[in-house]
């Protein structure tokens, strides 16, 4: 496997030092295979993840770096940082991919049909993911309103799914579901006032 | 419930992945439209940001879920983004010959309605211009025939692929009778489609300028040209033609 620790236009502890988005916004090819090099791992986590061995996770892969491309004119480092605007057009794929097949059931992980190496963790996506500090957040939320998100958020199960495996009603998995993400939320936008209070 | 809040509950079902009830996206709507531009696209974004973040610490805790992406996926990927990026042009230029009328001839009998029970009767999120102009993917192609009595149509199409919303403006396109017949928006998305996207029916009252949202059933990239039919009432998943109306790059 290509070594990809630090890409281009990375440090070398794997952040990138400049928004590759900006330079793909303004056509430099070496940006684009940067900005594979880069979150091409987080991504495709989180589509195997979601899709788990289906042909799906690549397609939404493929998608969101589409997107990626298209929308990077859009990106402003005032409005978050590169890698949640990442994370954010991602995630958006993901959702259309879901919504289009619209078979939430088949996309539980299919554990044991894994054809792609477990990454070692101490490349580039262990520095990425190290930097989304929401476990105080999490941590607010109880272990069943953590549960169901995770559920809901990172494995792609189905409110009714979920409500399956919880012998809750689909209407509380939703309202729980719907409430612990503004909390999030809200905890998100206080720890974010708080930072730009911290470097006033 | 503040409305506030309730536009927050259901900015949280829709970041979630959750599809929401016609009534609630209706609701939504409507609560959206009474926010300024730049604030509701705040609201909407800071939803999206939490579940992506969250969806991502939930990756951070599960280290045994961390996956290399496979290099025939990366390699294809840095290939489409380096041909891309070889385009100078924003967007790929699309052949005129391909898209031009000689195109809209060869469609003219094979406009075939796409779209899956998802997002069949789904209405789309209804933006304004402003937002689609602002996304930097944005494309405005103007109308163009050559079909007897709509040789005086003016207007565009503007479109985001990112947003996934378009608005068509109209004038001097014939009124018709609801209730005989609509128009019909077909996308033509050909890198992902072989038959054009149903892109919803719409009216034409005799008033000046129409301006309509457009309501793709599928979701699509790039298209290279769209067209406009005049069908039946409700409109048709075969049309027969002809194109009166067709915005394309060519």
């Amino acid at each position: 496997m290509t070594d990809r620790t630090t890409p281009p236009g990375t440090s070398s502890d794997g952040v990138p030092d400049t928004p590759i988005l900006e330079r793909v916004a303004s056509g430099d090819p070496q940006a684009m295979t940067d900005l594979v090099d880069t979150y091409g791992d987080l991504v495709w986590s989180l589509a195997r993840r979601y899709f788990g061995a289906s042909p799906l996770a690549a397609e939404s892969v493929q998608e969101a770096f589409l997107s990626l491309w298209s929308s990077a004119g859009r990106y402003s480092p005032g409005r978050g940082s590169e890698l949640t605007f990442v994370l954010t057009v991602a995630r958006r794929r993901m959702v259309d991919q879901i919504r289009h097949e619209a078979r939430f059931s088949d996309s539980v992980p299919l554990i044991g049909d894994e054809p792609d190496p477990a990454l070692d963790g101490e490349r580039g996506l262990a520095v990425l993911l190290d930097s989304v500090r929401l476990e105080p957040l999490l941590g607010d939320l109880s272990e069943n309103e953590r549960e169901i998100l995770s559920l809901s958020l990172y494995e792609g199960y189905s409110h009714s799914e979920i409500a399956k495996r919880s012998g809750m009603p689909v209407g509380t998995v939703k309202t729980r579901i719907r409430r612990s993400l503004i909390r999030l939320r809200r905890g998100l936008k206080l720890s974010q006032e708080e930072g730009h209070r911290g470097s006033d | 419930m503040a409305p506030i809040d309730r536009m927050r509950e259901l900015l949280a079902g829709e970041a979630a992945g959750e599809r929401l009830e016609d009534a609630e996206w209706l609701e939504l709507k409507e609560l959206l439209a009474s926010m300024p531009h730049a604030e509701r696209r705040r609201e909407r974004e800071e939803m999206e940001q939490a579940a992506a973040l969250a969806q991502a610490a939930f990756l951070a805790g599960d280290r045994a879920s961390w996956r290399a992406i496979p290099e025939d996926l990366r390699a294809r990927l840095i290939a489409m983004g380096r041909a891309r990026a070889a385009d100078k042009a924003p967007r790929r230029p699309r052949p005129a010959a391909r898209f031009g009328w000689g195109w809209a001839a060869a469609a003219a009998m094979m406009l075939v309605w796409l779209a899956t029970a998802v997002w069949l009767q789904r209405p789309q999120p209804l933006m304004d211009s402003e937002a689609i102009e602002a996304a930097a993917d944005s494309v405005s192609l103007p109308w163009s025939s050559d079909i007897a009595g709509y040789e005086q149509v003016r207007g565009r199409i503007l479109w985001s692929d990112s947003l996934q919303a378009g608005e068509m403006r109209f004038s001097g396109l014939p009124p018709n009778d609801p209730g005989v017949a609509q128009y019909q928006l077909w996308i033509v998305d050909p890198d992902r489609y072989d038959n054009p996207v149903d892109g919803g029916v719409f009216d034409v009252s005799p008033a000046g300028e129409s301006v309509v949202a457009v309501q793709a059933k599928l979701p699509v990239a790039e298209p290279a040209a769209f067209a406009v039919t005049l069908e039946q009432a409700g409109g048709v998943v075969v049309s027969k033609g002809p194109l009166l109306l067709i915005a394309s790059e060519g």
